[in-house]
């Protein structure tokens, strides 16, 4: 295409007519998909790595009783230690999230009388939830999506969801 | 594109607009993809359990919003735990004077009481003397003893709840009488929270009430969805099987979910009217998959209440698409035969088609 492009004219009185693409044109196509690349990569790599490099970047998002209580960005800051957050209920009942130094959360602590909430264990990935029906708190993942995730673009054979 | 552009000079601009149209396509596209796989998302707790709605459609935040505020609004009329909805508003004027309700809480009464002329019985919506009984669920689940039992059976029974539906209102018949929709309400609210995605224009959405499950059109590629049914010996998520849906709810009943153990004996929360105790039909689960999540609900405990044959026959009977999955206590898996097509097993279950 381009030697095409850059080909000087026959001789002749089409000879304008037939210089169909000039250089310039060519150079505003190239400045149009080079800029056109660099937004997908942008897209497709800084959402997804962080600008430091990091795994994908998520949060940790907090409900009580149906409103947000807490955001906290996961991973913490590169060489943070683990962190914990008291949640206490308008209804005065009490938990305590735990996040490990390498961003993944749990409830440590809960003062419900079923412990469904601190048995559900660590989770990390987006979608993932703890839920604590009696003090009516909600901890879920939210973030960036891959290969594994809940909330990614589903696998051909991958359960979507889940009765029970 | 040279060869098309070489007619005409006046065509440069055309050529340089498509390439330039191609690359903004492009960009689109891989755009789309990837709002595609990020749907809107809103979860929380209602009916006692968790919501969870996602819709794929780009710009779907809002109805997935709207769809939650039905499903808190349904709450608030049917709950059994809120001392101010409309049910138990119903059952403390129990042989007093009828009680207006909503519409939403008349129809969903009247499709009970369907359910329990259908089940001769065995889904009652009348249930919630034992249900209290029993506690199962709550901090003061314990055994009763047998009077306790008969006394609370003596109020059981659905033929003693009158619906107007002119005046719209309930009332019961005896002292001491409840009414209970857990069988029957996180279905209706599924099916309400679809319809309010359908009307935003809502293409591809999953529902999920505490797992009833309703899926509105298809995934966002355009396949099927894919349902998995958990596995009662193994935590949440694991799985027996996968069915492959469009529109269509997937509702599980199960003696796994709620129970309490009492003298190294598990009392679980799906009480037989006939026996004011836990049924006790050898089902361990029982999946059904309808057009509508209320049915799902409904016919799930009616099927476990019923057991594998009795229960599978009366969906066969009741046609339309409605199709079971019953997983009994000697792991085998009866699977409706209307559904081999659209049902894949795990390895390692013994399938069985009815």
């Amino acid at each position: 295409m381009t030697r095409r492009v850059m080909a000087r004219p026959r001789a002749g009185d089409m000879a304008e007519s037939r210089r169909i693409i000039k250089a310039a044109d060519v150079v505003l196509a190239l400045t149009i998909v080079a800029v056109a690349m660099a937004v997908a990569a942008a897209q497709a790599g800084w959402g997804i790595r962080g600008r430091d490099g990091e795994a994908r970047a998520r949060t940790a998002i907090v409900e009580v009783d149906n409103a947000e209580y807490a955001r906290i960005p996961l991973p913490p800051q590169r060489g943070a230690a683990a962190t914990t957050l008291e949640i206490s209920t308008g209804q005065g009942r009490k938990a305590l999230l735990e996040v490990s130094a390498d961003g993944r959360v749990r409830m440590a602590r809960s003062d419900c009388p079923d412990q469904v909430c601190v048995r559900t264990g660590w989770i990390a990935a987006p979608g993932k939830t703890i839920v604590c029906l009696p003090n009516r708190i909600v901890v879920r993942i939210e973030g960036e999506t891959g290969a594994g995730a809940d909330d990614a673009s589903p696998a051909p054979d991958a359960v979507d969801v889940v009765a029970y | 594109m040279a060869a098309t552009c070489r007619r005409s000079v006046r065509r440069r601009g055309a050529s340089v607009a498509a390439i330039l149209g191609c690359v903004l396509l492009g960009i689109a596209a891989a755009g789309c993809g990837r709002d595609a796989a990020r749907p809107a998302v809103r979860t929380g707790l209602a009916l006692g359990t968790l919501v969870q709605i996602r819709a794929y459609d780009e710009g779907a935040d809002g109805a997935v919003h709207k769809a939650f505020e039905r499903v808190q609004e349904i709450e608030a009329e049917m709950s059994a735990t809120r001392e101010d909805s409309e049910l138990e508003l119903v059952n403390r004027s129990a042989a007093q004077l009828p009680v207006q309700v909503s519409r939403d809480t008349l129809y969903v009464l009247e499709r009970a009481l369907d359910f329990a002329e259908l089940s001769g019985g065995k889904l009652d919506v009348s249930v919630g003397p034992l249900v209290r009984l029993w506690g199962i669920g709550t901090a003061h689940a314990r055994v009763p003893t047998d009077e306790e039992i008969e006394l609370a059976r003596s109020r059981v029974g659905f033929r003693g709840v009158a619906l107007d539906p002119v005046a719209r209102t309930v009332s019961l018949a005896r002292p001491g009488m409840a009414l209970d929709l857990g069988a029957i309400a996180k279905g209706f609210a599924a099916d309400e929270a679809g319809a309010v995605l359908r009307k935003h224009g809502v293409t591809s959405a999953s529902i999920d009430l505490g797992g009833n499950v309703l899926v509105v059109g298809s995934r966002p590629d355009g396949s099927p969805w894919r349902v998995g049914i958990q596995d009662p010996w193994r935590p949440r998520g694991a799985t027996v099987a996968t069915v492959v849906v469009r529109d269509a709810a997937v509702v599980s009943s199960g003696s796994y979910e709620r129970y309490f153990e009492s003298g190294g004996v598990r009392y679980h929360h799906i009480l037989d009217p006939d026996t004011g105790r836990p049924a006790d039909a050898g089902v361990v689960s029982a999946t059904v998959i309808a057009r509508k999540a209320l049915d799902a609900d409904a016919l799930s405990t009616i099927v476990f209440l019923l057991g594998s044959a009795n229960g599978l026959r009366l969906l066969d009977e009741l046609g339309s698409g409605v199709q079971g999955i019953v997983i009994t206590e000697g792991r085998e898996v009866i699977v409706s035969s209307g559904l081999k097509d659209s049902v894949e097993v795990d390895e390692g279950w013994v399938v069985q088609y009815r």
